[in-house]
């Protein structure tokens, strides 16, 4: 019997495309996983971040990027995501190091990413999303949790004009037509 | 309406969800002699004043905590924030 093989679909099947000078494109990443400090074990939980990613926990809204581009942000005071855009080790040594401290749920399906890069980029979210963008406030690295359209986002800033959206994958059709119609009424 | 966050500064109340009167932090110890009464007040009785109100506030479109909001019912003036947990 032939041996069947599933392949995932992205949400947005790699969407890209460029409206009024902004490049909308899918993020693409390999896995998404939750972690959860479990109550009173904040100290163990530092520790093992840093053996397992080789950088420090970051404080609330604040993300890492370690050095194979795994990418780390705390959403709250005992909830944490990591993306791994492509580290082909990460499921095998990087997530079993991780379960030794923090609860973890894997969330691969249940996100999709939205890069969102261009001059006029914050013209183009301050229609939809309620947050200060100002970098004083929201700063290369930060990343916040919020409601845009409706719709759960977080909202990772990369640089000063090119973001990282992460909306629920059921909902990603709505998200990104939300995205298309705000950069086309600039 | 914005509101303070604790930790996370000022956010729309559009992330939030209104969750109720602050009272339900404190539950009724159903051992005590009238605690029909007091699970009575507890599950169907608010005051709902004209003024100032301690209200849960739970923050789903952000970092999930439930915040304990003082706010003014008339001015809508928000008074204090505190994380439920710490309170």
């Amino acid at each position: 019997m032939a041996k069947i093989v599933l392949k995932r679909e992205k949400p947005l099947n790699g969407y890209s495309k460029v409206i009024n000078k902004i490049e909308i494109a899918e993020y693409k990443f390999d896995s998404l996983i939750s972690l959860a400090i479990p109550l009173k074990r904040e100290r163990k939980c530092k520790l093992n971040f840093k053996n397992s990613l080789g950088e420090p926990m970051p404080s609330i809204e604040n993300s890492i990027i370690s050095k194979s581009g795994i990418l780390g942000f705390r959403i709250g005071l005992d909830l944490l995501f990591i993306c791994n855009p492509s580290h082909s080790s990460f499921a095998k040594k990087t997530v079993p190091l991780l379960k030794q401290a923090f609860y973890i749920t894997d969330q691969t399906g249940g996100w999709c990413g939205v890069e969102v890069d261009g001059d006029r980029v914050i013209e183009m979210l301050e229609r939809i999303c309620p947050l200060n963008l100002s970098q004083k406030i929201f700063a290369i690295g930060d990343v916040k949790r919020t409601i845009m359209d409706h719709l759960n986002v977080i909202i990772f800033r990369e640089t000063e004009k090119k973001f990282i959206l992460f909306s629920p994958s059921s909902s990603s059709g709505s998200f990104l037509k939300s995205i298309e119609t705000s950069s086309r009424n600039i | 309406m914005l509101i303070d966050h604790p930790l996370l500064g000022l956010r729309d109340s559009s992330e939030f969800i209104y969750m109720g009167d602050a009272k339900l932090l404190n539950r009724p110890n159903w051992k005590s002699q009238n605690s029909m009464t007091k699970f009575i007040d507890y599950g169907y009785l608010r005051k709902n004043p004209a003024g100032v109100h301690k209200e849960l506030w739970y923050h789903e479109q952000g970092d999930r905590s439930w915040l304990v909001v003082t706010r003014n019912t008339v001015t809508h003036e928000i008074l204090k924030v505190e994380l439920a947990r710490e309170t």
